[in-house]
């Protein structure tokens, strides 16, 4: 006795449960109840339907890659029944979910990063773009024009010292 | 005045979502015509299909990629313009789903997403030109 997965939806499928197909080269699908038979008889793909545990894994929204993963494993050798083996590997499992619950989590939060960085971007780009609400542009034109009359002031005065300076040496030489 | 507003039993032949999901009417799935896809042996000549009078078009007109019987050539050539055609064929670029897949998914192990593969035996035959390139150098 084995508790199986779902070919569609990889959820667990315990003893007595599900539906199994055999195809008529001897390949055997084994489903954790109708809505994943009908789906398979449908030819939907388990990577493409948005509610399969492989599609969450085939587009990134879940971890992947973990040595985390490693110990839940189809064996086909049996072990010899020892009580302190059979002890050690419940307090193992408790430990390795917890390990794996964090692992998860922090995926999920580094995923949730991106968005966040995303928006606050997109909202920096809005605000430049419409800079204009914020500030009238008439204002900064009234700035240009203030500059502007500064500097033909400046140019005025030196004009008239440099007519100035030539007046008096003229006076000089008379 | 006397007519209901809607009749009876107007739906009665309509099994649409019925009749095809049933396990009796399944068809070649995806992971076998991956198996079918594969280039076979160049060197051995190609079989003739034999001549089934239960399928259309004497079973002579086949189309790998939809596992499909068509009555000629015409009808097969046109099928493989259409867009249901196209659409398998991009599906075939993956590699199948498998339980081992699935087991994987489900946290058996790590998961890693299978990359999009080319189907046909173009890359065979570019082999084989610069091997015969080779020995002809050679």
């Amino acid at each position: 006795m084995r508790i199986e997965k779902c070919f569609f939806c990889s959820s667990t499928i315990y003893p007595g449960h599900g539906i199994q197909f055999v195809r008529n080269d001897c390949k055997i699908f084994k489903f954790c109840r109708s809505k994943c038979h009908r789906a398979f008889k449908k030819k939907k793909n388990p990577r493409k339907t948005r509610w399969t545990k492989a599609f969450r894994k085939a587009s990134g929204k879940e971890l992947t890659v973990d040595q985390a993963f490693e110990f839940e494993k189809r064996r086909n050798t049996p072990v010899k029944y020892s009580r302190e083996l059979w002890e050690k590997t419940v307090d193992a499992m408790k430990r390795i979910e917890e390990i794996q619950q964090k692992r998860k989590a922090q995926h999920i939060i580094k995923r949730l990063q991106k968005g966040v960085e995303d928006r606050k971007k997109a909202d920096r780009k809005l605000v430049e773009k419409n800079m204009h609400v914020l500030k009238s542009p008439a204002a900064k034109l009234s700035r240009k024009g203030q500059q502007l009359m500064e500097i033909e002031e400046e140019s005025d005065f030196e004009e008239e010292k440099a007519v100035m300076e030539v007046e008096v040496e003229d006076e000089d030489e008379e | 005045m006397g007519q209901p507003s809607r009749r009876k039993h107007f739906h009665r032949g309509d099994c649409r979502g019925t009749k095809g999901n049933k396990a009796r009417a399944h068809t070649r799935d995806l992971d076998q015509i991956y198996e079918d896809l594969k280039p076979q042996d160049a060197r051995k000549p190609k079989a003739a299909l034999p001549i089934n009078h239960d399928l259309p078009g004497l079973g002579q007109h086949y189309c790998v990629e939809c596992a499909k019987f068509y009555v000629d050539m015409f009808t097969l050539n046109a099928h493989q313009r259409s867009k249901a055609h196209k659409q398998r064929v991009r599906e075939l670029k993956t590699v199948p789903f498998t339980q081992k897949e699935a087991d994987a998914a489900a946290g058996m192990g790590s998961y890693v997403a299978p990359k999009p593969r080319a189907v046909s035996d173009k890359p065979v035959e570019a082999e084989m030109e610069i091997m015969s390139i080779v020995e002809t150098e050679a």
